[in-house]
């Protein structure tokens, strides 16, 4: 693997991992309140 | 450059999917019903996708800085005024016109086209795909700050808040400040030619076609499935999960789109992504609905979501360049606003008269089957420039 390829993966892991961070908030969210959040899409 | 490209890309993605959380409280504050709120998102729409080509062409002609600094500053204001907006005239111009056109000039489309002059040509996949990627995490940031200020301030000064964040833009643009694309192209062509010779292209039109369907696909299962769930019996928890996994499996199918468009062909990986699609929705509607089909499925459309974005902006780049990127991309973007619209619309219509979204499903399958075929004879070089007139 290249040191290019092993960066880019690196920064998919990070961003990953804030996505990831923001699910479990959301699906938290979405237990207490029963409420599906639409919070899905940037383009709509 | 690119830090500050995709702060932006987060920024102005992250507040507006963030009005979902005003949507109720906002209502309750001001008396307003949910058709109220509805509509000035649907101005906002309406003005975003339609705005888009003109901002893409004046950062083309002026360069993307200054539309970015433009836009943000717009966008800023209407989130700000949303706050004192009593009616629901005045919060369809703000939320909606101002916001939308704000988002014309302050939006990924504006950066991914930045990105494209600014990066050597063999990184420019590769940020594009960064650029939707981190616009896609900016509901993730957004969401918990968004609900944070609500709970600790209230609606009205959380959205103060907002458009403060949103008022970074402008300083970040700084960073894509200058003229337009230094890059010898050849002598500039009229706006009306270069679209002119853009709707004459097969190729182009192809891709433009490719893009209506990722529009009509994306809008109509973010705003159906939840409700088809919840008709088949199951959670609404569980539509939760399902809508949180394609956000966060989008975040990586774009990503990793970017980083796929720099090593292999494009229009392959797009009719790839497509047939993926197509295939994802046969096997959900046939398969019996149980937890853990919703959640592969979620996973599987999830990676497949945005990630037609890199692609599709990079085969644009390619074939006629990066100086009139920000028109082009705009009007493709134009094309995908209107296959949303549809796939909304026709979803709601179709329950309506059906009682279910069978039609639907099969719809997005035969679509996403021929957005699939229709990338394959897609030209995959430059563009050979038609003599002058």
């Amino acid at each position: 693997m290249s040191r290019r390829l092993r960066r880019d993966l690196a920064v998919g892991v990070a961003i990953t991992l804030v996505a990831f961070g923001g699910v479990y908030w959301q699906a938290g969210q979405a237990g207490e309140s029963g409420e599906v959040p639409r919070l899905i899409c940037p383009l709509h | 450059m690119i830090v500050a490209g995709c702060l932006i890309a987060l920024i102005t993605f992250g507040a507006r999917t963030s009005f979902g959380l005003f949507t109720e409280p906002l209502s309750d504050l001001r008396d307003w019903d949910r058709e109220t709120f509805a509509i000035a998102i649907a101005v906002q729409n309406l003005l975003w996708g339609l705005g888009q080509p003109f901002g893409g062409a004046i950062a083309d002609r002026f360069g993307a800085g200054r539309v970015l600094a433009g836009g943000g500053v717009v966008y800023a204001l209407g989130v700000v005024l949303m706050s004192v907006s009593t009616s629901g005239t005045t919060l369809a111009l703000t939320a909606g016109v101002l916001v939308g056109l704000g988002l014309s000039g302050a939006s990924f489309t504006i950066v991914i086209a930045a990105f494209a002059r600014l990066v050597p040509e063999d990184r420019r996949s590769w940020a594009m795909g960064l650029a939707t990627a981190m616009g896609s995490l900016g509901q993730f940031v957004f969401a918990p700050v968004g609900q944070g200020f609500i709970g600790a301030y209230g609606p009205a000064t959380a959205l103060v808040l907002i458009g403060g964040l949103v008022a970074l833009v402008p300083v970040l643009a700084a960073a894509l400040s200058g003229g337009p694309s230094t890059v010898d192209e050849g002598p500039r062509d009229s706006t009306v030619r270069t679209v002119r010779q853009a709707l004459t292209h097969p190729s182009y039109l192809l891709l433009t076609s490719g893009f209506f369907v990722c529009g009509f696909h994306i809008a109509f299962v973010s705003t159906h499935l939840p409700p088809y769930l919840t008709d088949l019996g199951l959670s609404t928890a569980l539509a939760a999960w399902a809508l949180g996994l394609i956000g966060l499996f989008n975040v990586i199918g774009a990503y990793t789109a970017g980083v796929l468009g720099g090593l292999y062909s494009r229009r392959l990986l797009l009719s790839g992504i497509y047939a993926s699609r197509a295939a994802a929705f046969a096997l959900f509607v046939v398969l019996p609905a149980t937890p853990v089909t919703v959640l592969v499925f979620a996973a599987l459309i999830g990676l497949l979501w945005l990630s037609t974005v890199p692609p599709t902006s990079g085969l644009i780049a390619l074939m006629f360049g990066t100086r009139d990127l920000g028109l082009l991309f705009g009007i493709v973007f134009l094309s995908h606003q209107v296959g949303a619209f549809i796939g909304v619309w026709l979803g709601g219509a179709v329950y309506d008269a059906t009682g279910a979204y069978d039609i639907m499903w099969w719809l997005s399958i035969l679509l996403g089957m021929a957005a699939a075929i229709v990338h394959l004879p897609i030209s995959e070089r430059p563009r050979v420039a038609a003599s002058p007139a």
